[in-house]
């Protein structure tokens, strides 16, 4: 009997061909890099891309940021739609739970939301802010989160800011199915962005810095393919 | 309610059905929307066929239904979960009394050899349930047999399970599984049912005329967002 992986698109352009077409369904990754290099627009495009063939999608965002602020900064690009907002992508502020209630609390917000939306594709935009609010075991905590979401039966992103010259949190890393990282370097009087898979579990994929341009039209776009 | 006209649809095959004497209906779906339409079709079980349903989980933890269920606001007080993933999933949430736990999905043709199973009623005690005597069973998903047990093993249990449903018209068996990517096990399951519906993306229509003759599916492009039935 055939078992073929299920594979969605990564809305990047050019990242899918880096992944065998796409990302693993269920699968939970992590999008890590410092400030400014474009993890909340990758993620965004994730969405889109997903809202776009007709699938559902919850935005958590754990910065309390209001969602007019966020689509002020957003509506920049050309893909984002505002009519799917509210219908296909739902945003959902977590930061006050965040901040209020304890580990098994916030999964079951999450449990409860994503039970009702039941989508296929969840951003949790960045998760990185959550070790900062939680008590007690915070690789507990992220370990109940992934099993969780890949039960819930849907791609999962999470971004994860790292401090510059870190490439990823450690203490996510090992729960995930993938990690793709964004990053930057200073060449000559230049400011060159990146991207690597650094790990995509059941699948062949790229190994390597690829660089990327952030256009207006396409969010991330990956440049130089060398596969 | 959510998804009230896919379950109106989906009751309304069933009821169909139940007239008939038919009582295996194979639902293909996407993959991505396996959840959904599982969720949709347990719905429509519980309200059409009835309360006392048996709902055996192999691909994940049984309470990501029953979350569903109480989510959704559908009653399955009367229903008894047979989990077979939660021990071997890293879970720990595993505390229900109307579930069964088993050690492995690896058990599942042993514990079905006699259609029979040792399971928690809903008062705590434990009692010999004949799976053929509940309303219905559902198999979440039915393709995950495949992952833990070998293929002429699977295919025997579910051939004698979808024999021994047939056998018994006062019971009713619903199976969701995406034709694209696990097709041999549709063609298997499909030559084994008495009713095929395809529900897309979740969203559920009537099948025209020229698609509903024979089993094997005459479908338009696949990338068609809408559901048929065939009989």
């Amino acid at each position: 009997m055939n078992d073929a992986i299920i594979r969605r698109s990564s809305g990047t352009p050019g990242l899918d061909e880096m992944i065998s077409g796409g990302f693993p369904f269920p699968s939970v990754l992590l999008v890590a890099g410092s400030a400014g290099t474009g993890k909340t627009t990758f993620a965004q495009k994730f969405l889109f891309e997903g809202a776009k063939n007709g699938e559902q999608c919850i935005f958590f965002t754990t910065l309390s940021e209001p969602t007019q602020w966020m689509l002020r900064f957003s509506s920049q690009f050309e893909f984002v739609d505002p009519e799917y907002f509210g219908r296909e992508i739902v945003y959902i502020d977590i930061g006050h739970d965040i901040r209020e209630r304890g580990s098994h609390e916030i999964l079951d917000v999450l449990d409860e939301k994503i039970a009702e939306i039941m989508p296929q594709r969840i951003v949790i935009d960045p998760i990185t802010i959550v070790c900062d609010f939680i008590e007690d075991n915070y690789r507990t905590f992220l370990f109940d989160l992934v099993t969780r979401l890949k039960n819930w039966d849907c791609v999962t992103v999470l971004t994860g800011e790292v401090a510059p010259g870190q490439l990823y949190p450690p203490e996510i890393a090992h729960a995930v199915d993938g990690i793709v990282l964004l990053m930057y370097s200073h060449e000559g009087d230049e400011r060159r962005k990146y991207i690597e898979v650094l790990k995509m579990r059941g699948t062949n994929h790229v190994t390597g810095k690829q660089s990327i341009d952030i256009t207006t039209e396409e969010g991330i776009v990956v440049l130089k393919s060398k596969f | 309610m959510v998804y009230e006209t896919e379950v109106i649809a989906m009751r309304d095959v069933i009821s169909q059905m139940m007239k008939t004497s038919q009582n295996r209906l194979l639902v293909n779906t996407d993959r991505v929307y396996l959840a959904k339409t599982n969720l949709i079709t347990l719905k429509s079980l519980l309200e059409e066929v009835g309360p006392r349903g048996i709902f055996l989980s192999i691909n994940r933890p049984y309470h990501y239904m029953a979350h569903l269920l109480r989510i959704h606001k559908v009653d399955y007080e009367e229903m008894l979960f047979i989990d077979a993933i939660s021990k071997i999933s890293g879970e720990r949430k595993m505390e229900w009394k109307q579930t069964t736990f088993l050690d492995s999905p690896f058990q599942i043709p042993k514990i079905f050899e006699d259609l029979q199973l040792i399971g928690k009623t809903l008062d705590g005690s434990t009692a010999i349930i004949k799976i053929i005597e509940g309303d219905f069973v559902m198999i979440d998903d039915i393709s995950a047999i495949f992952h833990y047990n070998e293929l002429g093993t699977g295919k025997r249990f579910l051939k004698e399970f979808l024999d021994a449903v047939a056998s018994n018209p006062k019971s009713f068996t619903a199976f969701a599984i995406d034709r694209e990517t696990q097709r041999d096990t549709y063609e298997f399951l499909a030559d084994h049912s008495d009713r095929l519906v395809d529900m897309g993306n979740a969203a559920f229509m009537e099948v025209p005329k020229e698609f509903q003759e024979g089993h094997t599916p005459m479908l338009p492009p696949s990338e068609g967002k809408r559901g048929m039935v065939h009989e």
